[in-house]
């Protein structure tokens, strides 16, 4: 059937990016919101925004955490950063949902809980479906990396056709373009994505090595990845707990620069121990030392030894991935990369239904075309409408709501069920692509508007006047993509432009005849 | 701020040179074909350029962040450049000499002091 290598190659980048271009497309979406996770907690808690300046109290936050999960044997908080001025607190105990909370750090005082720009990291690595999640993304990776491959395969002239970019022919050359164009020049951002996201989840996809050499005790395994050892028990509680602030100032000086966690372990034990972790942004791999201190006493016990190499390996793959390195300029550009990568799966979508269109008529709705189509409609248009509706609830719900941040979630569902359906229901007469689109311009557009009605303290002249950069920028940046919506939603309802407008740019008649004849770039099977 | 802005640039000149070493591009851009001296020219200063700003930015922040910055940068650049020139080539190719005129002239005249 399949009569060439390059033929069946074409075959499989159809079909295995066909069958996961949705799931990768939340996934890649998620992950490029996911880019800037810490500031949007930090948008999404008004709590925080006023705060007065002073030094972070580590131990009244501890005692919160402590008051919270009382039966923890190890709690875990993370100061205060550029990025997040909220102290974080960790905490899990058995049988009990797992502790995450962001805490005043001036009096430790509990913050109205949000789902936060966490929402969308967990959404990325595991569509917040919990472990089958996980295998999920794991799966679609895998098959990415396969479609990435053999796209390149299929693509006969990448050289040639290198800087190419044709919009004005309008149709299935232009999408091909645009697929073409965001899959070749962003190759080496896409490739490295795919691979390290799958790297960083082996040990779930790949047990052998665990199971065997460890008898599937993760615990043990992770013990000795990691190179940390952990005390022993005294069955006896401790005289008393060290000063948690004393601990860190002592940290950063020892470091010479900042801490990522305080770990807490065996808290209710005379064998308590601190540690605390350095951050480690000037490196691709983070943080490398670990300082142990007392925690009777409060007193240095020393350095625990690096990790081991290939821990160390693990860490620089899966750094590269999660961008927590080089300040907040290479975030952005990951930020940018990303939104390249929603792009080529949109247009990769978009051109599977161009290629076929005759077909799609002649099927009607009712026929995997049309499952096709309410898929693209449904997850391209509808997820960016459902991020936005999550910013929105923030501000909308009351702060004394409880189970507020499960209400959040619900509401993105929620908008992204009824964005698919309104979809589906236009597919047949309308414009479901000019809906959605212009809904999701006119929510960011309005998004300063509602935020400066809500927090008047946290609008965008406010936190312009404090120079308060991060907040200022959430605001800026919907605005900005409300323009880029906006300018969706106008290019899907004006009829397809075929008239070009620089004679200049006009390829002379013999290259259209040229090029036409090789148009398929991708073939179809 | 200043060595993003010439990262950038400095990639986005790069890309532009690469491009119009191209004869068919060349003749989109300026109606004829370029001279096999123009076009090796060309060619030279493209991969000059990106050569130089992987060694500013490997100097900058050490190999490991050094090279990510760079190759974000080398990728967003190319994506402007082919996005931006069938649109606006005049633009285009003026960004490119200007922007790269300014970096080249911030990085002589007003070296960072973390760079050299």
């Amino acid at each position: 059937m399949r009569n060439t290598f390059r033929q069946s190659m074409a075959w499989l980048h159809t079909w295995a990016g066909l069958i996961v271009s949705w799931v990768l497309f939340a996934i890649f979406l998620g992950g490029t919101l996911a880019c800037f996770d810490k500031e949007l907690d930090y948008w999404m808690r008004p709590a925080l925004h006023q705060l007065k300046p002073g030094p972070p109290s580590m131990d009244a936050a501890a005692k919160t955490l402590r008051g919270m999960a009382p039966n923890a044997e190890t709690l875990y908080l993370r100061p205060p950063s550029d990025r997040d001025p909220s102290i974080r607190g960790f905490a899990f105990e058995p049988g009990k949902p797992y502790i995450d909370v962001a805490l005043n750090p001036r009096d430790g005082a509990l913050i109205p809980p949000t789902v936060g720009g966490n929402f969308f990291f967990v959404l990325h690595y595991n569509l917040q479906a919990g472990t089958l999640g996980i295998y999920l993304v794991g799966l679609a990776g895998m098959l990415m990396l396969l479609a990435l491959i053999s796209g390149v395969i299929i693509h006969r002239r990448v050289f040639k056709d290198f800087f190419v970019f044709r919009p004005r022919p309008g149709g299935q050359r232009a999408w091909l373009d645009g697929h073409n164009l965001t899959g070749v020049l962003g190759l080496p951002f896409h490739l490295m994505i795919a691979y390290t996201g799958v790297i960083i989840m082996m040990s779930s996809y790949m047990t052998a090595g665990v199971q065997i050499g460890y008898r599937g005790d993760m615990a043990r395994y992770y013990e000795a990845l990691s190179g940390t050892s952990h005390p022993v028990e005294q069955h006896r509680p401790p005289r008393r707990v060290a000063s948690l602030d004393k601990i860190l100032g002592d940290a950063v000086q020892r470091l010479g620069g900042a801490v990522e966690y305080l770990e807490i372990e065996h808290i209710h034990d005379a064998s308590i121990t601190i540690s605390a972790l350095s951050a480690g942004n000037d490196e691709v791999a983070g943080g490398r030392r670990n300082l142990i201190y007392d925690g009777t006493e409060g007193s240095f016990r020393g350095e625990s030894e690096g990790p081991p190499t290939a821990y160390r390996t693990y860490q620089f793959l899966s750094g590269l991935h999660r961008v927590q390195f080089g300040g907040a300029a290479i975030r952005w550009l990951y930020f940018l990369l990303g939104a390249t990568g929603c792009v080529m799966l949109a247009t990769a979508a978009q051109v599977w239904i161009e290629k076929r269109t005759r077909q799609v008529e002649a099927a009607g709705l009712r026929s995997g075309y049309g499952l096709v189509r309410a898929l693209n409609v449904g997850v391209i248009a509808g997820m960016p409408l459902a991020s936005v509706s999550l910013l929105w609830a923030n501000r909308l719900l009351p702060y004394e709501l409880a189970g507020r941040a499960g209400m959040e979630a619900q509401s993105f569902c929620a908008i992204w069920l009824l964005a698919t359906i309104w979809g589906v229901l236009r597919l047949r007469h309308g414009k479901p692509w000019r809906d959605l689109f212009g809904t999701t311009a006119a929510l960011l557009f309005a998004l300063p508007l509602m935020n400066a009605l809500t927090q008047p303290h946290s609008s965008l002249l406010a936190s312009i006047a404090a120079r308060d950069w991060v907040l200022a920028g959430i605001d800026a940046t919907a605005l900005a993509f409300g323009l880029g919506f906006a300018w969706l939603a106008w290019t899907s309802t004006r009829p397809r432009q075929l008239a070009s407008r620089d004679p200049r740019m006009a390829p002379p008649r013999s290259s259209v005849a040229r090029s036409e004849a090789a148009l398929p770039a991708v073939e179809t099977p | 701020m200043t060595m993003w802005l010439s990262l950038l640039a400095l990639n986005y000149l790069s890309w532009a040179c690469l491009c119009l070493a191209v004869a068919r591009h060349y003749r989109q851009h300026f109606g004829v074909d370029p001279s096999p001296v123009r076009s090796r020219v060309l060619r030279i200063i493209g991969w000059l350029t990106t050569l130089l700003a992987y060694a500013i930015s490997v100097r900058w922040r050490d190999w490991d962040i050094g090279s990510v910055d760079w190759c974000a940068s080398w990728m967003l650049a190319a994506i402007a450049w082919v996005l931006l020139q069938p649109y606006r080539p005049r633009f285009a190719r003026w960004l490119a000499f200007v922007g790269g005129a300014a970096s080249l002239f911030a990085l002589i005249f007003y070296p960072s002091p973390t760079l050299f």
